[in-house]
């Protein structure tokens, strides 16, 4: 364990176990309070106050449970379709393998903010919304990264010997192909879900995610823009635990690429 | 002309220590030739990289390497690099690997030319051409401007040899020359360096895991095991009379005896 | 060359799939899409007439057919809000974007490149460290957070830096080098935001690569031959760790764009990026789709440049082997 481990795990794990806890506490983060506004951090308000009295820290705790459940949730969706997706291009290999790739490509040359913007401004703005739309835009990593592994692990011995055993396609390829590609998505997992509370922060600045009066690390930015120079606390302290957040993520990610790849160092710039 | 005393190695990492070389002595007087034998991880090649003072900062060393009289494990880094190539030269086993992709043939050798004679450019590449036209390589004079991937296995490993003895070394080392090439090909190569080093009388050691392709060409043959250097004679004494169990086994694994 | 031209037919289809998502795009917004392409002046007789023209009841794949034969023409439509044609309104912005992003590549390869290189020169000591802890912070911090907080640091509280914009508006009339002046006065801080996040992802594969190639036999080879440890590190392992980082400047290409056109918004950059942002917030559908079609053009343009380059640069394959001797 490496000290950027643990301040990962602590650092992660404590803003999992606040934002899971606080709304037991008895405050509400949208309560106004016309008699503190834009105050600076004190003992009362240890992260200060915004434009409408309203407590910073509070609102900081709200918009960790967003960002988290954002992150989790649209890593997930990423993953399912990356994962199936490159799960099946590798498989076929052939002329599906290429009409795939060549739609990945043409997905990644798009830029995906503004499909997403687009796609916000069409629907309606919301964390579902949200989650769906980053989960849809960023899969065509993993999906690149899984087809490698599988073109790789499908001319190894061993998968010619399961065949040769009479097992079935399917089998081969869920019982013993998938399992083979797990430790490089889970490690691309975690630089995902940095990746997407970093969109998510984006979206929800520019008002086109998650919709105030609930916080978010996002709109307390947008909400932090006409304040600058009057209130820096404002936009300092979402900033901060935005880039906490994700750096946590990444040290995760390249810690446990590190553990679990012996081979890490040579495999890392490769391209598909 | 060189000695090397007591020489210990260990490769230190977190997990557990490598003992790679384990106090091994020997010698070799200018002109002479000295075979090292033993399998792949007995230790023979990291006892080579340091003399060339080449092993990475992860190992310690201890014991005594002298040359000429002067111990090159106090040598500083500059000091040191008047020894390399100049008067210890080195083959390595992969040729394609050993010369940089990126750079013509000629650019490397006119490079290392310049460094060690001092000479202009175009008195360089010359020299380099005359090289290669030692080793044989047709057409030098044109295909010096050629990459390494547009040669063979054997012909990189031919440039290899004409590059090191640009260098004029009066001691070379050569670590498995012909490991990666195929079997008429590495019939060639070892040819050719008998050749050139019965033309140079320069000092050579040999390493190889072949006890045959050593025995035929070193005046004296030291057999390497698990990083100690289990037997050490000349190449009739071993064969005739082999001390150690390795050595037996070294020796039933030849096919047919060729002396 | 061959390998120019055969990357160049290789992009057509990407184009193509770009602009087919951009159409899709186009039907997924509300209202018709036929009005789009219409000058705002037209008579509802002409519009009714350009419907039947273009088969608006015909199957999705003609519909495309007939929005791409435009397109080709150089009609993009018209702007919702302003009615100017959206081809005029993109041309108009893309010497600010290209100038920006022109700029900070150049910079953060000049900066990315020694730095990496002397990151896996110096491996495991602090400089290593200290390094590799600042790219990973580059990577992690918000780029549009950072701009607000260069703003609030050089403009605000320095008053050093104007906040946005491209240009003094009070210099029209001024000698063009006090324009320039002004310009780059104005580039600096969206410039450096982009660079800091750039740098960051680069060192890290910069400092790989070379740790990978410093592992290389032909680097040991080198030092066997005397070579010294600076033209080791400069001339042999350097043109080596050259090669990986063209490709993956190609391959972050669009997030290197995707990242400037939220600075230009921040910054008030006057290029695609600011014109894209104000048309999500105005529901400005054809310059939105535009941008999204030209962008993707944008960063095929320079993943083709990026292969290209590569395959000139490396001499495994810009010289064919000869026959085997």
């Amino acid at each position: 364990m490496t000290p950027k481990l643990w301040f990962s795990m602590v650092f992660l794990g404590g803003l999992a176990v606040l934002g899971a806890l606080v709304p037991l506490l008895p405050f509400d983060p949208n309560a106004i309070d016309p008699e503190a506004m834009v105050q600076p951090p004190s003992i009362v308000h240890w992260f200060g106050t915004d434009d409408l009295g309203r407590d910073i820290l509070l609102r900081s705790l709200y918009g960790a449970r967003i960002s988290l459940v954002v992150g989790l949730v649209s890593v997930s969706i990423s993953l399912m379709i990356g994962v199936s997706i490159g799960l099946i291009a590798g498989f076929m290999g052939g002329l599906g393998d290429a009409i795939i790739m060549r739609c990945i490509d043409v997905m990644m040359a798009l830029p995906t903010l503004f499909l997403i913007l687009m796609v916000q401004v069409v629907l309606e703005p919301s964390m579902l919304n949200v989650m769906v739309v980053i989960g849809a835009t960023s899969w065509m990593g993993m999906a690149r990264l899984v087809r490698a592994e599988v073109l790789s692990i499908k001319e190894r011995v061993f998968v010619t010997a399961c065949r040769a055993r009479g097992i079935a396609e399917k089998t081969v390829l869920m019982k013993h192909i998938l399992p083979h590609t797990l430790n490089p998505v889970i490690v691309a997992a975690m630089l995902g879900m940095g990746g997407a509370i970093l969109v998510e922060s984006v979206l929800s600045f520019l008002g086109l995610g998650v919709q105030p009066p609930h916080a978010s690390w996002g709109n307390m930015l947008e909400n932090s823009l006409g304040y600058l120079r009057s209130a820096p606390w404002m936009a300092l302290i979402p900033g901060v635990l935005i880039t906490l957040t994700v750096l946590s993520l990444n040290f995760l990610g390249d810690g446990l690429w590190l553990l679990l790849d012996p081979k890490a160092k040579e495999s890392h710039v490769k391209r598909s | 002309m060189l000695s090397v005393r007591n020489l210990d190695v260990q490769f230190a990492s977190k997990e557990n220590t490598v003992h790679a070389v384990k106090g091994i002595s020997y010698t070799i007087s200018p002109g002479e030739s000295l075979g090292i034998v033993g399998e792949s991880g007995s230790g023979k090649s990291v006892s080579a990289m340091a003399i060339m003072g080449l092993l990475p900062p992860t190992a310690t060393i201890s014991g005594d390497i002298d040359f000429n009289g002067q111990s090159l494990r106090d040598l500083s880094n500059k000091d040191y690099r008047r020894i390399r190539g100049k008067k210890i030269g080195y083959i390595f086993q992969n040729p394609l690997a050993a010369l940089n992709p990126v750079f013509t043939v000629g650019n490397q050798m006119i490079e290392t030319i310049q460094i060690h004679h001092g000479v202009t450019k175009p008195e360089a590449r010359d020299l380099a051409i005359d090289y290669l036209n030692k080793v044989k390589i047709t057409d030098a004079h044109q295909r010096i401007d050629d990459y390494p991937h547009q040669f063979s296995l054997g012909m990189c490993q031919r440039i290899m040899i004409a590059m090191t003895l640009s260098m004029k070394p009066e001691l070379l080392i050569a670590d498995e020359p012909t490991a990666s090439l195929d079997v008429t090909t590495q019939k060639e190569i070892l040819a050719l360096m008998d050749e050139l080093t019965a033309e140079t009388n320069m000092a050579m050691m040999f390493i190889s895991h072949d006890l045959a392709v050593v025995s035929e060409r070193c005046d004296t043959v030291g057999v390497m095991h698990l990083g100690t250097m289990v037997e050490m004679g000349t190449p009739k004494d071993i064969f005739t009379s082999p001390k150690n169990d390795y050595t037996r086994t070294l020796i039933d694994a030849i096919p047919k005896i060729s002396f | 060359m061959s390998i120019i031209a055969k990357r160049l037919i290789q992009a057509i289809p990407l184009v193509f799939g770009a602009s087919f998502v951009s159409f899709l795009m186009m039907h997924l917004a509300p209202g018709d899409p036929t009005i789009m392409f219409m000058d705002p002046s037209v008579s509802q007789n002409d519009l009714d007439q350009v419907r039947e023209n273009l088969g608006l009841n015909a199957p999705l794949l003609v519909q495309y057919f007939h929005w791409v034969s435009a397109l080709l023409q150089g009609n993009f439509g018209y702007s919702y809000i302003t009615g100017q044609p959206v081809f005029d309104a993109i041309c108009e912005r893309l010497p600010a974007t290209l100038m920006l992003s022109v700029a900070s590549l150049s910079l953060i390869l000049l900066i990315t490149f020694p730095l990496g290189i002397l990151c896996g020169y110096k491996k495991d000591t602090w400089v290593d460290d200290s390094i590799t802890i600042f790219s990973f912070l580059g990577l992690s911090i918000p780029t549009f957070w950072l701009g607000l907080m260069f703003i609030l640091v050089f403009s605000l509280q320095l008053d050093w830096l104007p906040t946005s914009g491209f240009m003094d508006p009070l210099l029209r009339d001024a000698p063009w080098y006090q324009q320039l002046a002004s310009v780059l006065r104005h580039m600096a801080l969206p410039l450096l935001t982009i660079t800091v996040g750039g740098i960051a992802g680069l060192i890290r594969y910069n400092r790989f690569s070379m740790i990978k190639i410093l592992a290389q036999d032909y680097i040991t080879a080198a030092r066997a031959r005397g070579l010294s440890e600076r033209r080791i590190c400069f001339k042999h392992a350097l043109k080596n760790a050259l090669l990986p980082i063209i490709t993956i400047l190609g391959l972050d290409l669009p997030s290197l764009i995707g990242g400037s056109f939220i600075i230009e918004y921040i910054f008030s950059w006057p290029g695609m990026g600011q014109l894209g942002v104000q048309a999500v917030f105005q529901r400005d559908y054809p310059i939105l789709m535009a941008t999204i079609f030209f962008s993707s053009v944008l960063i095929i343009i320079g993943n083709v440049l990026a292969d290209v380059s590569y395959a000139m640069a490396d001499p495994r394959i810009s010289s064919p082997r000869k026959g085997a001797a």
